[in-house]
């Protein structure tokens, strides 16, 4: 089965069918997905500027990362369940949209950022925990990130306009 | 005094005939007003919930937004100027809007309390600072639904 049949099949599922066709849930799941950009991308450009030295220089790295990640996982969960269900309801829609796969190749990448960010230059955070200014390794993670995120918003909204 | 007359100024000016006309124009503006969301959100978030105990709580509240305070503002700034183009190219539509008039009543409550009586929540920590966060939070809660209630209704 390609990934068109997949996400056809999606599309008629009863589920997606209900969502498409009320005139209230589509909305509300829409207000729920655009209320949770600020929990995840706030929260995660708070971090970033804390890398950047741009923000809460006299707090440790390790310490705005760990106080703010568990607010950064609830917007995720709250963005990831509320973007699946907008998906389902324009599956199919969605599979020939430019400005949605646009947004799928950024998420994957905003993705990885992360990962290879915690598995190389964060493990050594101790020795720069009290830094002002991250490595520059960290900062480029932090612009990358910054760029990354603000990307899905815009090619988000993008979305309804193909 | 009627505020009409400015708005059918907006809508017939020809300065906003780029956001008016042009679907790209109204796009590009709608996802400055988005990105300026989510710093403003995060910020108003992060000290909220910090005063109630959730995420940040390391530091005092009050020093945690004297540090945000710049994103705060910038992005405050950023979403008044964003979306005056965004009223201005649905000046009428907007005029007669009751999410938007709404949303308008709820935008002034909500600066007003922060620059006020929420400054009184960043002291030391008491019921009324959480009291404080909570109205916070249901304020700009209150103009997000209603600004995006806009688009829909």
């Amino acid at each position: 089965m390609s990934l068109l049949q997949v996400c056809q099949w999606l599309n008629d599922t009863q589920l997606a069918t209900a969502i498409r066709e009320s005139e209230i849930v589509f909305p509300v799941i829409e207000t729920v997905h655009v209320l949770g950009i600020a929990l995840l991308a706030g929260t995660v450009a708070i971090v970033d500027l804390r890398l950047l030295g741009l923000i809460l220089k006299r707090e440790r790295v390790s310490e705005v990362a760990g106080q703010i990640l568990p607010l950064t996982w609830v917007g995720f969960a709250a963005m990831l369940g509320s973007g699946v269900l907008l998906f389902l309801a324009e599956a199919s829609k969605s599979y020939y949209n430019p400005a949605f796969r646009f947004k799928m190749l950024l998420l994957v990448i905003a993705g990885l950022n992360p990962l290879i960010f915690h598995s190389t230059v964060y493990r050594n955070v101790s020795q720069w925990d009290d830094a002002a200014t991250a490595p520059w390794r960290a900062r480029l993670t932090a612009y990358l990130s910054l760029s990354l995120w603000s990307g899905i918003i815009v090619a988000g909204r993008a979305i309804a306009y193909f | 005094m009627s505020l009409l007359p400015l708005f059918q100024w907006a809508a017939h000016t020809p300065a906003l005939a780029v956001v008016r006309d042009s679907k790209w124009g109204f796009a590009v503006v709608e996802m400055v007003h988005l990105l300026a969301l989510a710093a403003l959100g995060g910020t108003v978030l992060v000290v909220d919930l910090g005063i109630l105990g959730i995420g940040f709580r390391r530091r005092t509240p009050g020093r945690m937004e004297r540090e945000l305070a710049p994103i705060f503002v910038a992005s405050l700034i950023a979403m008044v100027l964003s979306g005056t183009l965004l009223v201005g190219a649905e000046a009428m539509k907007c005029y007669y809007h009751p999410a938007f008039r709404l949303k308008m009543v709820l935008f002034a409550a909500a600066v007003l309390f922060h620059f006020t009586i929420y400054r009184t929540a960043l002291g030391s920590p008491s019921i009324w600072s959480k009291i404080w966060a909570v109205a916070s939070l249901t304020l700009w809660l209150a103009v997000g639904l209603a600004g995006r209630a806009i688009g829909f209704l």
